[in-house]
């Protein structure tokens, strides 16, 4: 049974990856050296250190959650890959990049760590001073400049839900990013009615959790029906079945989020029973089943 | 111990007070946690969408049995009192530091409500490393207290909001002094608020576990931060005890 996907010169052993945000080396104990995913996507590193938000930063809701993290991160500048050096994963690094002035640090970091492969966040809904921006034509001299400075490196943008539209799709296109990712949480706000306050600090955090699968085929529905660009899909992957509904919906990848806190073992249940379907269903290689809902 | 995912069976379960359960279990793998450190629990069937941090009651040394003192809060915790005989729970640790032990050495311990839950492991292993404990435990009102786990030479001292067993008043009110050279905390952070405006002297040698809600539970999400030493910290991996002295309370 083949789970291997080739994606522009990377080999990944299974569609399987850890959304951003979810994974750390502390992860590895659990796995004991065999790491059930194709490749891992680390935290959003910034140019500068981001303390993180203050106030609460989780909330457990019906099927899922929302978090305030605010993408508390030490600054790309302190990327430490070494903490991963065995893992034969394809490491992924997702970035979040403001201004044309901060892409050569990004530059330096990536190319001294050999990064392959980076994931342009666009859609981070924890950040006060930066609201997400759903028209990304003001970004595109941005996106042009990153494509250009880091040549060789395979970027995908990462939208929120919001995000997908015509307009924007063709700006990445046209930027020339090798895909798309989607999505990341969605805006949502809570409130405490006994102090009659708003739970988080921002006010606006994001949700996620098992409810965002229907929501994330549709959007992967309609941005196949626009672009060829490759897709890793993201959003409340609970087991197999949602791992295949992506890649029926056209996804090369899948990445698995916030579920993995409830199980850490999730990747490798999911990894054993996407080839017991394999099996099952008769089919030798799991790339035949990608987007067979859209032929 | 490497942290692990197991499950363990309910092979035991008591009310020991009002709204208040004691549940034994039997791992399905060999653990050793420390004193102070937690789990993330839930059902293996019908789970909550995150586990919940609950801290180990009490440990046996034969690497497979312990205890939880739960008392429910909201949906994740009423599922756990409510497993049957038989029934696994999942778990995933033993996650978080512990409680820092002495040898030989004069200790108090400080408990607020249900914040007893730890201590009964940590006062055998303190006891085991030949300390002399003195327990300062405080609850609401006497129906809430746990038949806490008599130990001969530990000395016990009571407290009740209303007066109804031992004396009235909370704990930090009647504390002493007493030339401790270590003491810990369990209890609600307004509790520590009081302890640390009545005793800063003694916040460097005081230890406290704290709480916050969880997600990874080892330190990936940074979901549940604290401030210690002007910077955020993380309960779930750097904690969940700190010196009182370094954490800022809210
Ligand atoms: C605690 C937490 C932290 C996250 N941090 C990031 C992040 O730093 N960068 C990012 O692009 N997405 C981040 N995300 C979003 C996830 O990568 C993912 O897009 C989202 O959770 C939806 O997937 P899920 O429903 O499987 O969790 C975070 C999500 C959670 C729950
Ligand atoms: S619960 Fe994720 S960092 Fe503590």
């Amino acid at each position: 049974m083949n789970l291997n996907i080739k994606l522009k010169g990377l080999n990944f052993k299974n569609p399987l990856l850890t959304a951003s945000g979810i994974f750390s080396d502390d992860h590895l104990d659990f796995y004991q050296k065999k790491l059930p995913y194709g490749g891992i996507v680390l935290k959003t590193f910034t140019y500068e250190e981001r303390l993180g938000n203050i106030g609460n930063r989780l909330l457990e809701i019906p099927c899922g959650m929302m978090n305030s993290i605010g993408l508390a991160n030490p600054g790309i500048k302190y990327l430490d890959m070494s903490l991963f050096d065995k893992l034969k994963a394809i490491k992924i690094i997702s970035i979040a990049i403001n201004d044309i002035e901060e892409i050569a640090l990004f530059k330096k970091v990536l190319l001294k760590n050999k990064i392959k492969m980076v994931e342009l966040n666009l859609s981070c809904p924890n950040i006060k001073e930066k609201k997400v921006t759903n028209d990304l034509r003001k970004k595109k001299e941005l996106f042009c400049e990153i494509r250009r400075e880091l040549k060789g490196i395979i970027i995908f943008a990462k939208f929120s839900y919001s995000q997908v539209n015509k307009s924007n799709i063709k700006i990445i296109e046209s930027a020339g990013f090798d895909g798309i990712t989607i999505m990341n949480t969605i805006p949502g706000i809570e409130i405490d009615i006994d102090k009659k306050e708003f739970y988080f600090n921002n006010k606006v955090a994001g949700i996620s959790g098992s409810f965002l699968v229907p929501m994330g085929l549709e959007r992967l529905f309609y941005i196949k029906n626009i672009t060829d660009l490759p897709i890793m899909a993201c959003g409340g992957v609970k087991n197999y079945k949602d791992v295949l509904k992506y890649i029926f919906m056209g996804a090369h990848l899948v990445q698995i989020g916030s579920a993995v806190f409830n199980d850490p073992m999730l990747p490798v249940k999911i990894e054993r029973n996407l080839s017991s379907y394999l099996r099952r269903e008769k089919i030798n290689d799991i790339n035949e089943l990608r987007g067979i809902l859209l032929k | 111990m490497v942290k692990k995912v197991f499950s363990a069976v309910l092979i035991e379960k008591k009310r020991v007070a009002e709204d208040t359960y004691l549940l034994k279990f039997n791992s399905s793998i060999s653990i050793s946690p420390k004193p102070g450190q937690f789990f993330l629990v839930s059902r293996e069937v019908n789970r909550t969408f995150l586990k919940r941090p609950i801290s180990i009651h009490y440990y046996y040394a034969d690497h497979r049995h312990f205890k939880l003192l739960i008392r429910p809060k909201g949906k994740g915790t009423k599922d756990i009192i409510n497993v049957k005989f038989g029934e696994k729970l999942e778990f995933v640790g033993p996650l978080g530091n512990g409680f820092p032990l002495v040898k030989n050495k004069k200790v108090a311990l400080i408990a607020g409500g249900i914040g007893y839950a730890p201590f009964a492991f940590l006062l055998r292993e303190l006891k085991n490393h030949g300390n002399d404990i003195d327990v300062y435990y405080g609850e609401k009102d006497k129906k809430y207290l746990v038949e806490y786990w008599r130990i001969n030479g530990v000395k016990y001292n009571i407290f009740t909001d209303n007066g109804s067993f031992g004396k009235k008043g909370n704990p930090i009110e009647y504390f002493l002094q007493g030339n401790y050279h270590r003491i810990y905390l369990c209890g609600p952070e307004i509790m520590y608020k009081s302890y640390k405006e009545n005793f800063p002297e003694l916040l460097n040698i005081s230890y406290a576990s704290f709480e916050r809600r969880m997600a990874c539970g080892i330190g990936a999400c940074k979901g549940c931060s604290i401030m210690v030493n002007g910077q955020f910290k993380y309960v779930c991996k750097d904690g969940p005890v700190f010196r009182m002295d370094d954490v800022e309370i809210l």
